[in-house]
Parts: structure tokens; sequence; C-alpha cells
């Protein structure tokens, strides 16, 4: 298992699942389809979280879009006084009456900012969404991905990808996916939800041992 | 169906014909996960294997069962190089598939990444494939750190927990996985996917009916390596320094012939020493001495559940009534109060998880004490504001003829009432304790706060 490989596999599982907690769109029902082999090249099965990213992968692929459009808006777009479960950190992370949410969002912008990582287009709301924080770290594996075959060695990705870990992501998408679990309102979502926090939890343990191999590499 | 795959390293013969599993005999399954995938029929719901433990690549292995489509903690195993005879084979499996079948499940933080001792070739730029052990999960619903209860964080040999505001705080990266926390609970809120009470349980309770003989049971450390013995079964636990008399005893009540147990083979514990399990031990032979082997009616998932030595020990035939038996470091003791000291503060059985100590108010302050409740944690003796003049000690240990009487009042003190509104004040004897500690100064607020309750103080 191939350090590089591992970068890729990781790449590969965000962007799956920033896909998934993204407004369905036929690219998702398509990557998940293929996900299962394409990740098994780089190792997948290796790892504890590898049958909870298969079930998450059948699981839409076995859904039609409209169902998933209506379960997504169910659980993460609608609903009297709030959604059922919402896909923005600060609403995980803030107190509203403290005026954190403003805090909470200028915290992750900067933290992207300061990685070299804008949002495109016309939605700085977007900026603490699962789906932007999965792609970011899906960027970072990728720069990771590109320095093991430039230089040999992992560069400062891995640095950033543990923190914007452990300062945000680590931070809230265990409970969100815990939300998810519970309102169950359809399978793909069940099964994606239990893989976000398969995939987070083995972060939490993998990440630091990576960082200290790239460590020992120096 | 379900499908054995034996490593066919050091096997002689055919496949062995086992009732109701299909056997396959594969090549270097200890070391390769492609093979486990291929050689299993696509028809099986249930996979066991039976590997060599010592030669094992465990992470591979674990990777070939999940690209089968297995989680690796709902799938027996079972170590060639522990079975102690041909005959043994098929009750070692047995064993396997039933502790494998009561795998319930594990949530995402209970998948414990093992530290990687394993390097491939190519060196740092590689890595092994990881191995998986299952983790501990304190359920708040059970536990009772909100009444004050710290007994796992007080024993927990890694400092992987912490209480807080009435609630214990679990910290993964620090947690060793020894399993101290679960026999530890006194409420048995402590969840352990791979070890639970239930599926080590059901793994005896196989053990002994597959037998065709009496077999023995040997506890073994996950870290150990203990060669195979005719006539002994061994069953893996996280730590050996988890073990109570009670699970002991539990595993004589399934069927056990014998017990005994193995630590890790590391030139001592890690987690500080093997002094318990020779506490466990020799407090297990005194419980043996005392009340001898456990009868037929025994459950054993008693045994196994929390405060499981006390359970045992309740529910043991009539023999006769010993005295008192004395033990050490075990989970069974007997509580008294002294009432000359005791100001009926009622601390002690505020705290007592598992209700040892209850305390009523009807006639005044009565705390009663159940001794066969009690788990000898100690915490009513930490808590008990009197402790320096002596108003409650703990005795480990135990005296058959006095469990038997049951719950019965270490104290009793009556409470005057509010001149007012006939509400109780406070118990007389903690009344005549803040006197004492006010002196002749305190004379005047004492006149009114011994006869008025708090709401009618200030009228």
């Amino acid at each position: 298992m191939s350090l590089e490989g591992t970068a890729r596999l990781r790449q590969g599982v965000y962007r799956l699942l920033a896909l998934g907690f993204s407004y369905p769109s036929p690219r998702l029902v398509e990557t998940a389809a293929g996900a299962p082999a394409a990740l098994d090249a780089y190792g997948l099965f290796d790892f504890s979280f590898s049958l909870d990213v298969v079930e998450a992968s059948a699981e839409v692929a076995r859904s039609s879009l409209e169902e998933l459009e209506v379960a997504y808006i169910a659980l993460f777009e609608a609903g009297l006084g709030g959604t059922a479960c919402s896909l923005f950190e600060s609403d995980h992370l803030a107190d509203p009456r403290l005026g954190q949410v403003a805090e909470v969002r200028s915290a992750v912008r900067r933290t992207l900012l300061r990685f070299g990582l804008t949002l495109e287009g016309t939605l700085p709301d977007m900026v603490d969404h699962l789906s932007t924080e999965l792609d970011a770290m899906a960027l970072l594996c990728s720069r990771e991905v590109t320095d093991w075959e430039t230089s040999g060695r992992p560069g400062r990705s891995l640095s950033h990808q543990r923190e914007l870990f452990e300062d945000h992501l680590g931070r809230w998408a265990p409970s969100l996916a815990r939300q998810v679990r519970d309102a169950a309102r359809h399978p793909a979502y069940t099964a994606l939800a239990a893989a976000l926090a398969a995939f987070v939890e083995h972060e939490r343990q993998w990440l630091p041992r990576l960082v200290e191999t790239a460590e020992a590499l120096r | 169906m379900t499908t054995l795959l034996i490593c066919a390293d050091g096997w002689d013969g055919p496949p062995p014909d086992l009732d109701g599993v299909d056997s396959v005999l594969v090549d270097e399954l200890c070391v390769g996960s492609r093979s486990v995938e291929a050689a299993i029929p696509e028809a099986t719901d249930e996979l066991a294997v039976a590997v060599h433990r010592r030669q094992v690549n465990l992470g591979a292995l674990q990777a070939g069962m999940r690209r089968a489509g297995f989680d690796p903690f709902a799938v027996a195993v079972v170590d060639l190089d522990a079975v102690g005879t041909p005959s043994e084979f098929p009750v070692a499996v047995a064993a396997g598939l039933a502790r494998a079948r009561a795998f319930r499940g594990a949530a995402p933080e209970q998948i414990k990444l093992l530290p990687s001792d394993r390097r491939t070739r190519r060196g740092f730029l590689s890595l092994g494939a990881p191995t998986y052990t299952g983790a501990p999960r304190i359920v708040p619903e059970v536990c009772a750190a909100d009444r004050g209860c710290d007994l796992c964080v007080t024993e927990c040999p890694a400092g992987a927990l912490s209480w807080s505001d009435g609630r214990v705080v679990y910290d993964p990266t620090s947690c060793v996985v020894c399993g101290i926390c679960l026999t530890t609970c006194p409420v048995g809120a402590v969840d352990h996917p791979t070890a639970s009470p239930a599926a080590i349980s059901e793994e005896i309770a196989a053990a002994v009916a597959a037998s065709e003989t009496t077999t023995a049971i040997r506890f073994r450390c996950r870290e150990a390596v203990v060669p195979a013995e005719p006539g002994w079964y061994q069953v893996e636990v996280p730590c050996t320094q988890m073990l109570t008399v009670g699970w002991f005893l539990a595993a004589r009540a399934l069927g056990a012939a014998d017990v005994d147990a193995v630590p890790c083979s590391r030139g001592g514990c890690t987690l500080g020493g093997d002094e318990r399990l020779a506490g466990t031990l020799a407090d297990l032979a005194t419980v043996v001495n005392a009340v001898g082997s456990p009868v037929a009616d025994v459950q054993a998932d008693d045994g196994f559940a929390a405060a499981a030595t006390t359970r045992l020990i309740e529910r043991f035939a009539d023999p006769a009534a010993p005295g008192w038996v004395e033990l050490s470091v075990s989970d069974v003791g007997s509580v008294t109060i002294d009432p000359d000291a005791c100001t009926a503060c009622e601390a002690c059985a505020t705290v007592c998880p598992p209700s040892a100590l209850l305390s009523t108010s009807d006639d005044g302050v009565r705390i009663t004490f159940d001794p066969r409740m009690c788990v000898a944690c100690g915490l009513c003796v930490r808590v008990c504001p009197e402790v320096d003049e002596g108003a409650i000690a703990l005795r480990r240990g135990f005296d058959l003829a006095d469990r038997r009487r049951g719950r019965r009042t270490l104290r009793h003190d009556p409470t005057p009432r509010c001149e007012l509104c006939g509400a109780p004040v406070a118990p007389a004897s903690m009344l005549a304790r803040i006197s004492e500690l006010l002196g002749p100064e305190g004379s005047a607020t004492m006149a009114l706060v011994g006869r008025r309750c708090i709401d009618c103080r200030g009228r």
C-alpha cells in the first residue's frame, strides 16, 4: 500500500462524499456506480470504512435521481423552523445568539484562503457547507498526490489536511452523520451518512499516522 | 451457508467434515488477501477462517474479508496453533462461530486502528495494510457518571477516560483497548464490540457443548502467544488485567472443567504489571475454597455482566456458611456505618452506582445496604465527609450468611420537623455536628436552623 496510492484513495472517497452531500445530479449516480471498482485500485478494502463506502455507492447507484432529490430536499433543505439536518458547520458549532455563525464561516474561509483555496461562483455562503469542506480535503489530497509524484514527499499538503480536518470537518461531521442516520429518510442517505461517519472517524486516527510517516521522511 | 477457510500450511489430509460447515483448504491463507476472496463460494453467508495466529498478516486477511463483503469483526477466527489435538478442532470452530454470531456491530468510533509495526520492503514510502480492533464506548443512557461515579476513570491505566460535568469523556487516541473499563463499570455502561460479555459467554458455552470430553477455559491476552494444550480452550480477551473473579466463576458455571489466564508475553504487562491478575486469581482461589463450585442453575450471563462477582456469589447454593471471607482485589464487599460518626448526609447512598446503599426519608433518614449488590468500588468511602471520623468503612470480601439476610438498615436518624410547615429540617445528627463545629458562637443560629426548614428560615 503506497502512500501515494493512499492519497489517491482518500481523494476519491472525499470526492464521492462531497458529491453525495451536494444536490443530487446524474454525475453522482454515475460516480457512485463506478466508485468501488475505481477505489479498489488504490487499496479500498485495506481500510475499515470500505464496506460502508461500497454500501453507500450501491444504495446511491440503485436510486433514481428523482428519489434522491426528494430525499435531499426533505433532509437538508425543507422544514418548518429549520432543516431536519443542516449541512453547514456553523449550524452545528456556532451559537447564533452569540453571533458565532459569521465567526465560524470566516474561520473556514480564512483556513481555505491560507491553503490557496477559494470558492468559485457566487455562493460565498456555501463556505462552511459539508460538500465544500469535503471537496477542499479532496483538493488537498490531490496536491499530496502531485507532491508524491514530483518530489517523492508529501510537502505541506498533509499538514494542511490535518489542520482543516481537526479544526473543522472532524469536529462536526460525526454529529451530522448521526442526525441523518436518525432521520432515516432514504436508504441512500442513511448509507452515505454511515460512510461519512466511518471515513471521518478513520481519518481522525489515520491522518496523524500519515503526518508522522511524512515527518520521518524529512 | 457457513464457509470455513483453513490455511493449508501444515494441514495434513483433506478438509475436515464439520456439521453445517463447508471447509476449504487455502494455500497461503495467512499471507495473501486475494486468496480469501477467491476461495469463498458465492452462497456463503457466514465466514470462519482457521489460521496460524503467529504468522498471519492480519491486515491483509481483514482486507480480504472486506473484499468478499464480510465485516472482519463478524468473522470467526480460529487459531490453528492453539488447538490442542485434531479432535478439538471442531470445538474451536463451534466456539469461534458462536462468538462471531454474537457480534452486534460496531459504531465508527469503536473501530480502533492498531499501531503499525509492520513496514514493507519499500520502507517509508509504503505501509502495511492497517489492522483494527474493537474499542469501548460509554453508553451515556446507562452510565452513572451523573451520580458521581468515576470508577472507569480511576481504573483506566491509559488515562483515556475523564470525568467532566457529570459525564465520562472518552479519548480514543489514548485508549489501549485493555477492556478494564468494561469489567470495572458497575452498571454495564461500557459497550465493547469484540469482547462483549454476551459474545464471550456464547463462545465458552459453545466450546463446552461441542467438546466430547471436559474442556477447561484459558483466558488469553490478545497479545499473548500461548502454546496449545490438550483439554484447554483459549478465549481471547483484550487484556487479562480486565478479568474479574466473576468472569472465571461464570466460565465454571458454563461447565468449564477448570479456568486460568495467561497474560501477554511481552516481558510483563505494559498496563501496570501482572499484580492485578495475580490478585484476582488469589481471590478466585479463596472464593472457590469458601463456596465450592458453582451450581448448575447459575446463569453465566449474570456472571459476565456488570457486577459479575457479587451476582454469582449471591446465586451460589447454600454451602455451610464459612463466616467472613476476606478478598484482596475483587469487586465484592461489605459496608459498615458508625452511627456515632455518621451525620446521615446520604452522600454515600446518592453516589453508590449499583444502589447497594440506598437512602429513604420516611420517619427520618434511613440508609440501607444490600451486600449482594455491593461491588466494593469504594465511592461511598471517598465521598463521605466524615470518613476521617470513621463514619463509613468498606471491607473487600463477603459472608454468605450475611448476604442471605439481604438488605438491612445501617443507619436511621430521626429528622426534626419544621415548626412552621412541618417539613423535615435536617437529620438530627447532622444538626448536632454543625452545632459542634460552630461552637458556642453559633448557638443562636442553630436555635433557628434546628427548628425551621430551609424555606421557612427567612420568615
